[in-house]
């Protein structure tokens, strides 16, 4: 598909329509308007009590039109695309600025994107029963595994999204976005015992994905979570050092740090990061950054929602805090390049610094190594949500499985607990980190201002000398 | 500012019954649709100027399909009347694609019945009559008054006002026809204040209510957003212990909804529920009390039928303590073999008691007021919760110094037995209207060993 192509074919977006639409939404001083066009069709599948149960579809169209004027946001959008509906909300957002015409519209041109996933339509083309199949096979292998399994589920999704943005300056880029998931779920009882847990990986990828052996694979790592947890107890509560194990311990950069790199927070000064660019936040063996460019990652954007082509973006290098996450607002407020970071859940709403797929670089411990250098303390393996208080820098995030270490080694096995620390706290409580870095694959989805967007996150083995674990006695 | 003027204009009625004739066209013989309509402004403000502002309006059509125990769920924004017909085509595609569920079958008819007439109070037509200057007003004054009681330590404040007003039309197969419509106008401010190192404490204050009369002043919201940021200075954990906490009215959702999410027909049908099979045992100490009330007049989640045409009725949830309702729409309750009541909350309504916050507090000789959640989770088939709190500490009956980075942990089976108090100051601005509660010995960790 050529650049421009999806929305001017299907929907008549052509170069002749932006420009009247863009120009409009100028027209009252704006100094930059960006019109931002979205096509989704999700279709989704679930599984239970052996067998499908459900099947869904919806279809997402519309148009958001963005007027700025220095850091003030006019904002409107339509779900109607002829052009009489377009010039409507470009007015709207228009009005923000008060005065005579200040900026034109740009030649426009197109800009190179890195190759990060197959183009859409891609899960269009995939027959229903393909989708049914791979549901079926996870739903049956989670069934038969074990005689104390007595429930499984299972929830397919599929995405073809198609975005276009155009603005004043002229720029015009269009991405063919693929999304998938496969959330599993496993309930077993042992005598009057009832546990569950689940798995899922996603990203943008086609059902190539959904090979047999990762179907089973699949299956079984969920039956093996939910049967672990019979052997599992809630740690006691109180302070104590925690190893992260690698991949999804990730979640730690994303509400611990990310959020607080957000520009967004640091340019209207509620973030407790807003005075740290360029202080020494961590250990020199501490590098954090957010990328764009992990082909097929769920949180892979080749563009981002403002037009800027995907990138990788280094936080935190050798302990030192060297960049924030900016979107266009942010990056001309500070003065700085964009980094790629302005996403939005959809046209409905203006874009904000978002996080792509945060990682921790490798460092120079060895796992092993690591482990046997806590005395006592809490070995954390899956988790679930996590939440951050951006200004008084507490986060939180929750432990779905870990093991007690006791005198070096992984001893007994620990279940739901939270743990509680303040951001740059941790950070700087960073005492080794492993040389096994990994992505998670599972299904992140973060929200801010009440938008989300699907996000990767991943880390290698990471010691932090103290954090709180909320036990029971 | 001028409000977009409603183009290709879309008549909810006609689009509902269009769908649902579409569907029996092409062979379903069972459908259910929502067609729904919506538009809302809002006005954020930050330095005493607008910083953003938005207009939206929303529109859909879900269509529920079901033939011979297939099932499908479809929706679209696309109305547009050829769309539509390519829309109604890949729906009934879809659902003949799926695999026949015994248990999947439209609302049984006679759940239709007794539905009230009544006006519920959740629309509120003066809000056509809202100026783009009185939005502004709104927004600029709380943030006034935000920066105002804040003070020198002020280092951010922000303040938005929103209103909404959507409408939507039901329609099903076997008979059901019905539309509502509600307004919901909504004040926030919020206050980072300078703090010790490099902290910036911040909170807000917030209230939504389906009158435009009902707003508390703008005023308000801004002082109280300064004055909860001020309640979290100097925080810091506190010992890790088992004391009493009180939870404040505004933050209990977080808490209860963890409760009400093991009372879900899913949940229980699927055994990942604490709850399975506890319908009629005590759950809680007598001071739980809880009737969810869809017929609360002005009620955030107010109605006369839910998703499902069913008629709406008040279902006590606990009656001291014990446990009388579960949420079952019509798939789960017939495969539990059981009577659908309803399959979502509406308003969920804990019974006060006669004492103010104060006046708990003044019982407790050490404990922690919560005032807020940070992450955590609750397990709701082993019922085992873990959650991040911050608050002010207890002293002698009296609120000491902010406390924060700290957790409670638990199990619901026992935290809603030790539920000794609920207070009189019931929090009115959401679906969950819970006064403050006061629990004995709870798990409390934060600095230190256990």
């Amino acid at each position: 598909m050529t650049s421009g192509g999806y929305f001017a074919t299907r929907f008549g977006l052509d170069e002749t329509v932006l420009r009247r639409v863009i120009a409009r939404a100028l027209d009252r001083g704006a100094e930059f308007a960006e019109l931002f066009a979205q096509h989704r069709v999700n279709d989704a599948i679930g599984f239970e009590d052996g067998q499908v149960n459900r099947a869904s579809t919806s279809v997402d169209l519309g148009v958001g039109l963005r007027a700025l004027v220095g850091d003030q946001t006019g904002y409107a959008f339509t779900e109607e695309l002829t052009e009489e509906a377009l010039l409507a909300a470009a007015d709207t957002a228009a009005s923000i600025a008060r005065g005579p015409r200040a900026a034109s519209m740009g030649a426009i041109h197109g800009v190179a994107l890195p190759a990060l996933y197959a183009p859409v339509p891609l899960w269009a083309d995939v027959p229903v029963a393909d989708k049914i199949r791979f549901v079926e096979r996870v739903g049956a292998a989670i069934a038969g595994a074990d005689p104390a399994v007595v429930r499984a589920g299972v929830a397919f999704a599929d995405e073809d999204e198609a975005i276009l943005v155009a603005n004043s300056d002229g720029l015009r880029a269009e991405d063919l976005r693929p999304m998938t998931y496969l959330y599993a779920s496993c309930t077993a009882r042992r005598g009057d015992r009832v546990e569950s847990n689940s798995h899922s990986a996603s990203g943008r990828l086609g059902a190539e994905m959904y090979g047999d052996a990762f179907l089973d694979g699949l299956a079984e790592e969920t039956v093996r979570r939910a049967l672990a947890l019979f052997d599992a107890r809630v740690p006691a509560a109180g302070e104590m050092p925690v190893v992260l194990a690698p991949a999804s311990s990730g979640i730690l950069l994303h509400e611990a740090m990310g959020h607080g790199f957000e520009a967004d927070f640091n340019r209207k000064g509620t973030s407790l990061f807003c005075t740290m660019l360029g202080r020494k936040v961590a250990a020199d063996f501490v590098s954090i950054v957010d990328t764009a460019l992990e082909p097929g990652a769920r949180g892979a954007i080749a563009v981002d929602d403002e037009g800027t082509p995907g990138q990788r973006t280094t936080l935190v290098e050798n302990g030192v805090l060297v960049s924030y996450l900016h979107d266009r607002l942010s990056a001309a407020h500070y003065g700085v390049p964009r980094t790629g970071n302005g996403r939005r859940e959809d046209f409905r709403f203006a874009p904000l610094p978002r996080m792509r797929v945060t990682t921790m670089e490798n460092g120079p411990h060895d796992p092993e190594e690591i482990i046997r250098s806590v005395k006592r303390g809490l070995y954390a393996v899956d988790f679930a949500n996590g939440e951050v208080d951006i200004g008084g820098g507490d986060y939180s995030f929750y432990v779905k499985s870990g093991f007690l270490i006791e005198d070096g080694r992984l001893t007994a096995p620990i279940k739901d607990v939270n743990l509680i620390g303040n951001g740059p706290d941790s950070l700087s409580k960073i005492e080794m980190v492993g040389n096994d870095k990994a992505i998670d694959p599972g299904t992140w989805t973060c929200g801010k201002d009440g938008q989300s967007v699907p996000v990767g996150l991943g880390l290698p083995t990471v010691k932090v000398r103290a954090i709180t674990v909320g036990g029971v006695s | 500012m001028a409000r977009a003027k409603g183009r290709g204009a879309i008549d909810l009625e006609r689009t509902a019954v269009a769908a649902i004739d579409g569907a029996s066209r092409r062979g379903i013989p069972d459908a259910r649709a929502v067609v729904e309509r919506s538009r809302s402004v809002s006005v954020t403000y930050r330095l005493g100027r607008p910083e953003k502002v938005e207009e939206s309006a929303r529109r859909g059509l879900t269509l529920v399909l079901y033939d011979g125990g297939r099932y499908s769920v479809c929706e679209t924004n696309d109305l547009r009347e050829e769309a539509l017909e390519r829309f109604l085509d890949s729906a009934a595609a879809l659902v003949r694609a799926t695999t026949p569920d015994p248990f999947r079958e439209i609302t049984d008819p006679a759940l239709y019945a007794g539905r009230l007439e009544r006006d519920l109070g959740t629309h509120d037509p003066s809000i056509a009559a809202l100026t783009p200057t009185e939005r502004h007003d709104l927004a600029a004054r709380a943030e006034a008054a935000a920066l105002a009681e804040a003070g020198a330590e002020a280092v951010a404040a922000e303040a938005g006002f929103e209103d909404e007003e959507g409408e939507l039309f039901q329609a099903h197969s076997n008979g059901f026809a019905a539309g509502r419509k509600g307004t919901r106008f909504g004040l926030y401010a919020d206050v980072s204040l300078a703090d010790a190192g490099d902290k910036r404490p911040s909170d807000s204050e917030f209230a939504s209510t389906r009158s435009f009369a009902a707003l508390p002043a703008p005023e308000e919201i801004g002082r109280g957003a300064a004055r909860r940021a001020r309640g979290k200075l100097g925080a810091a954990p506190m010992e890790t212990a088992t004391l009493p906490i009180i939870v404040e009215s505004r933050a209990v959702g977080r808490l209860l909804g963890k409760l009400l999410a093991a009372l879900g027909g899913r949940a229980l049908q699927q055994e990942q529920s604490f709850l399975a099979g506890a319908l009629g045992t005590v759950v809680g100490s007598p001071v739980l009390d809880v009737v969810d009330d869809p017929l609360l007049a002005g009620g955030a989640a107010s109605r006369l039928f839910d998703a499902e045409g069913i008629s709406a009725r008040p279902m006590p949830v606990f009656a001291r303590g014990v446990l009388e309702g579960n949420y079952l729409d019509t798939y789960y309750a017939k495969k539990l073999a059981r009577r659908p009541t309803t399959g979502t909350w509406s308003n969920v309504v804990v019974t006060p008691g006669g004492k103010c916050a104060e006046e708990l507090m003044r019982g407790v000789e050490r404990g922690l007021l919560v005032r807020g959640f940070v992450g955590g989770n609750s397990n709701p088939t082993t019922g085992d919760f873990s959650l991040g709190v911050f608050g002010t500490l207890i002293e002698n009956g009296a609120p000491g110094r902010a406390v924060a980075e700290m957790n409670i942990a638990g199990n619901h089976k026992e935290l809603w037995k030790r539920l000794i108090a609920a207070g009189n100051d019931p929090w009115p601005y959401g679906s969950i209207r819970s006064p403050s509660l006061l629990f004995d010995a709870v798990q409390l960790s934060g600095s230190g060993a256990g």
